[in-house]
């Protein structure tokens, strides 16, 4: 028994100890290695027609905000149209965007649903309908676009490989609370450092769901957005990727967004990563393992990018393990193991960005101040464990039960 | 005419690089931060390595005067709180084929009395309603104490259920984590080999940043493990897990990470 226990506890570490070495050669390569922005230099050209969307239910506050700015954009004329996604609010939002479709016709087109199915995947899938563009963009609605994020967004898709692009998304909020600046490490983290070593490695980088666009052939190609996933975005990316669609990743076409400024708005945008996450991790595991359209290294960074959100309550196993260890009394190995497993959490930290990982990123952003709140990560750390244990429980609870996953909507805050 | 004006600077001219990268009145035109990047030389690696290597040796030649001044400053804070309190060197093997002498705490801590076991499990008790009346910005604390709580609560149920067959002893808990800490020491310079040494900070930092961490190790172990061995004395072994679980380890490497970040932040 004793020996099982044991065995188990260095699985768990064996696995955590595998994701803190993939953080730290992703960090390597970003920190050292040249960044490659293949499409930077792309200006004059003859640029794909694109319809930007922004599903929107109950925005009144920062649809506007997000209209405007991308009513500013650098594109050519007449090859750029907005259509935000009125997705049955019952505030002022579907009027803030009539008066704006009112004041700038043909560049803003609205589509208004008022009925179907809750929920970001399934707005996008009714309005999908109307986009005869080539590309389609999404904004969420709290999103701030700056004058030439559309067409750095667009460029990539001029290779034809490309199905999806990704853009860097970077808090405006960040300097409310303690939370808004430890969400500003970890999402500096992820985007300079992890999804820009995945580019640079040829690896899987992910679509977000925001910040980022899609070849509307591809879309379609692939059937078009799946309403019946909480992380429509994953879900995107994995589909593209057995289709043999590269997603592409432009650390340059950055974003502002906001980010959750209470602990409770952000355990519930963690568990609905997690959930939506796991969705994606069943339905495409098998299919990924046994695809040959997809190299090795996609499958390999593919497999680990979708357990991610797995690595928390297996390492909440691993903390429950060193505790009944102790209780039997192996403390020589258990505590060469817990060392061992001290050392790696704290290297597996927030959304499993090493800690290497957040100080590189916040070294390459100039941010250097930052570094000193890696300690307060743990904080992070502390709640994204509980959070993601108890969705992964959650989504249990609801299979047994055939319960249909729920979409929770994140709070804003700007008024 | 053209006798006047300078000849065009040749491409491949370093200067023409340096010039290309001067803005405003001289100052650099930095890349921008989705294109930064560092360039690591051969010599920082080796560098890194022969460091790391330098530190092990120097802990391991200091490792027994370290062990004694260990023992001193455990001797130092009981001796006037507990009168009775022995504190010796017992060998111990560290490293395969190399043992170690590490302090060793003679002080009388065993199973709970009634009153500790009633007055811990209160004590639990009371952080478990705490962390439910804290307010909600205060969550991650709550979840912390509610982790305390528990591990607590484990161990009264424990001490109710099998007070005889504990495995643990006062003199194993100091003995373990005397250890643990100094095979942290250890691996420290390496922590930092890999995770800090290749940055652009000068080496002189670069070495102060890890000399400073092995300090703050030397001094905290052992005062940190007076407060353990006085709080077990008196409290009994009832609170001997969570001190391990929560107040051991990962105290350790949260002030290790507490002086990395510090010198991550610290500018060129």
């Amino acid at each position: 028994m004793i020996g099982l226990l044991n065995a188990l506890l260095l699985v768990i570490i064996a696995m955590v100890l595998v994701y803190a070495t993939r953080h730290y050669l992703f960090t390597l390569v970003r920190m050292f290695l040249p960044a490659n922005d293949l499409y930077c230099d792309l200006d004059d050209a003859q640029w794909p027609t694109v319809t930007v969307q922004i599903p929107a239910h109950n925005e009144e506050d920062v649809i506007g905000h997000c209209l405007d700015s991308l009513l500013a954009a650098a594109y050519p004329p007449g090859r750029l149209l907005l259509m935000p996604v009125n997705d049955r609010s019952d505030d002022r939002t579907g009027e803030i965007i009539d008066r704006y479709a009112a004041e700038h016709p043909g560049c803003v087109v609205p589509f208004h649903r008022a009925a179907g199915k809750p929920g970001k995947a399934a707005a996008l899938k009714d309005a999908l309908e109307h986009v005869d563009s080539e590309i389609l963009i999404v904004f969420d609605a709290d999103y701030t676009p700056s004058r030439t994020l559309i067409k750095r967004l667009v460029a990539p898709f001029f290779d034809p490989e490309i199905g999806a692009v990704m853009g860097r998304v970077v808090p405006l909020n960040a300097g409310t609370n303690l939370l808004t600046r430890l969400l500003e490490i970890e999402r500096s983290g992820g985007y300079q450092v992890d999804q820009q070593a995945r580019m640079q490695l040829g690896l899987v980088p992910q679509y977000g769901g925001t910040t980022g666009g899609v070849r509307v052939s591809a879309l379609k190609e692939i059937g078009g957005w799946h309403d019946d996933t909480l992380a429509e975005d994953t879900d995107l990316t994995y589909r593209l990727l057995l289709a043999g669609w590269k997603t592409a990743y432009q650390n340059r076409a950055e974003c502002y967004e906001e980010v959750p400024e209470t602990w409770r708005m952000r355990i519930r945008q963690i568990q609905r990563w997690a959930k939506g996450h796991n969705q994606v991790l069943w339905r495409h595991l098998f299919a990924l393992m046994r695809s040959r359209r997809v190299s090795f290294r996609e499958k390999l960074d593919g497999v680990f990018l979708l357990g991610v959100y797995l690595v928390a309550p297996v390492l909440a196993i691993g903390w429950i393990l060193v505790i009944v260890l102790f209780y039997l009394g192996q403390t020589l190995f258990a505590e060469a193991v817990f060392l061992t497993l001290c050392i790696f959490v704290y290297g597996s930290l927030g959304n499993f960005a090493a800690f290497f990982e957040l100080a590189a990123a916040s070294h390459l952003d100039r941010r250097r101040d930052n570094a000193r709140l890696l300690p307060l990560v743990m904080l992070s750390f502390v709640v994204s464990m509980v959070a993601v244990t108890r969705a992964i429980c959650s989504a249990g609870l609801d299979w047994l039960s055939r319960r249909e996953l729920v979409w929770h909507k994140t709070a804003r805050f700007r008024r | 005419m053209d006798s006047d004006v300078a000849p065009a600077l040749p491409i491949e001219d370093p200067l023409f690089d340096i010039l290309r990268r001067r803005g405003y009145r001289g100052t650099p035109i930095l890349v921008h931060r989705a294109l930064a990047w560092e360039r690591v030389r051969r010599s920082t690696i080796l560098g890194a390595i022969l460091a790391a290597l330098a530190f092990n040796l120097l802990l391991l030649a200091l490792a027994a005067p370290l062990m004694q001044a260990w023992a001193a400053v455990l001797e130092f804070w009981l001796a006037p709180l507990v009168p009775s309190v022995q504190v010796g060197l017992l060998p111990r093997p560290l490293l395969p084929g190399w043992s170690l002498a590490l302090p060793e705490l003679a002080l009388g801590a065993g199973a709970p009395t009634g009153v500790q076991w009633l007055n811990t499990l209160l004590g639990a008790i009371v952080l478990l309603l705490a962390s439910l009346l804290l307010p909600p910005r205060a969550r991650p604390l709550a979840y912390l104490l509610r982790l305390a709580a528990i591990i607590q609560l484990s161990a009264n149920l424990y001490f109710y259920l099998f007070p005889s067959l504990y495995p643990h002893s006062l003199r194993s808990h100091v003995t373990g984590l005397f250890s643990g800490a100094f095979i942290l020491m250890l691996l420290t310079p390496w922590i930092h080999a890999l995770t800090y040494y290749p940055f652009d900070h000068r080496w002189a930092r670069k070495l102060a940043l890890t000399m400073l961490t092995l300090l703050l190790f030397a001094v905290y172990a052992p005062v940190s493990l007076a407060l353990h061995g006085w709080l077990i004395h008196q409290a009994s072994l009832v609170v001997q897990p969570v001190l391990y679980v929560l107040f051991g380890y990962p105290i350790d490497i949260f002030l290790l990470i507490c002086l990395y970040g510090w010198g991550m932040s610290w500018k060129r």
